[in-house]
């Protein structure tokens, strides 16, 4: 008995390797991403309007087997484009500023990297989730481009091993950290108090 | 009301608007200094060193993805001068709190930092720093340097964070090589870019 019970189970999470896995990655709404850039006095800003710029669109990771082989997509529930965009809102919105449709600021750009890396060592393994986006920000007033910029944001924690919610978390991090870096970027801060009314 | 009172009351008062000048100390104590890294072929799973032949596997496989990762590091350290993980660091780290008002001192000691104290204590571990390979598939490498740290504000529970920053360039191996001065360029930009985060994270954690 103890044989078939310990078969099925090697059965089930095998199988449990060849199917897609969906994730619903989003920002944690609880995070401190105060930063610098509550100095600037506050802005109106649009909401985020960025292109998927990834290498490799279909997923943002693979499931891999004990062999460290690629056996089925890592996907998000919503857009990687959404996600990104609703973060940094959430963030500028947190720091006292205004996310509206007749804005002072547009932002435009790109999602260039949202991955999710799984590393298997002997006793552990490490999940690795990094993001990296390019910001356009653009005065309306004068419709010129005033600062432009890389941002990223990775996690990395190692356990024992980790299914979905290991790794939701780990890419909800990730996120996080992104936008932590948007709101500590003192050359934006610089570029936004030089905004003229 | 008695008028004792009301001049302690006066002389509270006065004291109370005098704070807002003075400067809060901040004590970083460095517990580890880490060591310069490259973290290539360690990056990658061996995973099937795992599975062939189990722990055994998993070491002969970890020893030579080392090497290999260690003929690399001294490749790129042929053309760093400093490739200390703590001088730029903590140097940025400082300058930046200095910026923002703060007294820094320095403690080699974490001995006298407890819980409840009302100075800012701040233990940093750094594990390691360098170059690591952040993508698998284009197997490209990025700046980076791992920390973790253990806030101490007066409050009962120190606040603990791990961080790992990458810098803004992502390039292969072989193309990092041949760039030659964009290796130093890239790794104290990240190291200084991490010594100013924390110190916003220290500015800006009750704001």
């Amino acid at each position: 008995m103890k044989r078939i019970i310990l078969l099925v189970s090697i059965l089930v999470i095998q199988a449990c390797a060849f199917t897609d896995a969906t994730l619903q990655v989003q920002h944690d709404e609880f995070s401190n991403f105060k930063g610098p850039i509550v100095e600037v006095n506050p802005l109106l800003f649009s909401s985020p309007a960025l292109v998927d710029n990834r290498d490799d669109i279909d997923r943002i990771g693979w499931k891999k087997n004990g062999f460290g082989m690629q056996t089925a997509d890592i996907t998000t529930a919503n857009p990687v484009v959404d996600i990104v965009s609703d973060s940094i809102r959430a963030g500028l919105i947190q720091n006292g500023h205004s996310v509206v449709d007749s804005s002072r600021v547009s932002i435009l750009g790109s999602v260039d990297r949202f991955w999710f890396e799984s590393d298997m060592n002997f006793w552990t393994v490490e999940f690795t989730g990094d993001i990296q986006c390019r910001l356009i920000f653009v005065d309306n007033n004068t419709k010129e481009e005033i600062y432009k910029s890389d941002y990223s944001g990775s996690y990395s924690e190692k356990s024992g091993g980790g299914l979905n919610k290991t790794w939701q978390r780990v890419m909800g991090k990730a996120v996080d950290n992104m936008v932590e870096d948007v709101m500590f970027d003192e050359e934006l801060v610089e570029a936004l108090s030089s905004l003229i009314d | 009301m008695p008028k004792n009172l009301i001049c302690l009351c006066l002389l509270i008062g006065l004291n109370t608007n005098a704070l807002p000048n003075e400067k809060q100390s901040v004590s970083l104590n460095l517990n580890n200094g880490g060591k310069f890294d490259v973290l290539y072929h360690r990056a990658e799973s061996a995973a099937t060193g795992i599975v062939l032949a189990g722990l055994i596997g998993y070491g002969i496989e970890e020893g030579i993805r080392g090497g290999k990762d260690g003929k690399k590091k001294d490749q790129l350290l042929s053309y760093i001068s400093d490739p200390s993980c703590k001088n730029i660091f903590l140097s940025s780290l400082a300058e930046k709190l200095k910026k923002e008002g703060y007294d820094v001192s320095n403690s080699q000691s974490s001995e006298n930092v407890k819980a409840g104290h009302d100075k800012l204590s701040l233990n940093i571990k750094i594990n390691s720093c360098g170059f690591k390979l952040v993508n698998t598939d284009s197997k490209q490498v990025s700046a980076f340097i791992d920390f973790k740290t253990i806030l101490y504000d007066g409050n009962k529970n120190p606040v603990k964070q791990k961080y790992i920053f990458f810098g803004k360039t992502k390039t292969p191996f072989e193309e990092l090589l041949q760039s030659k001065l964009s290796i130093e360029k890239e790794f104290s930009s990240v190291l200084k870019k991490a010594g100013k985060r924390l110190a916003n994270k220290i500015v800006y954690r009750k704001k």
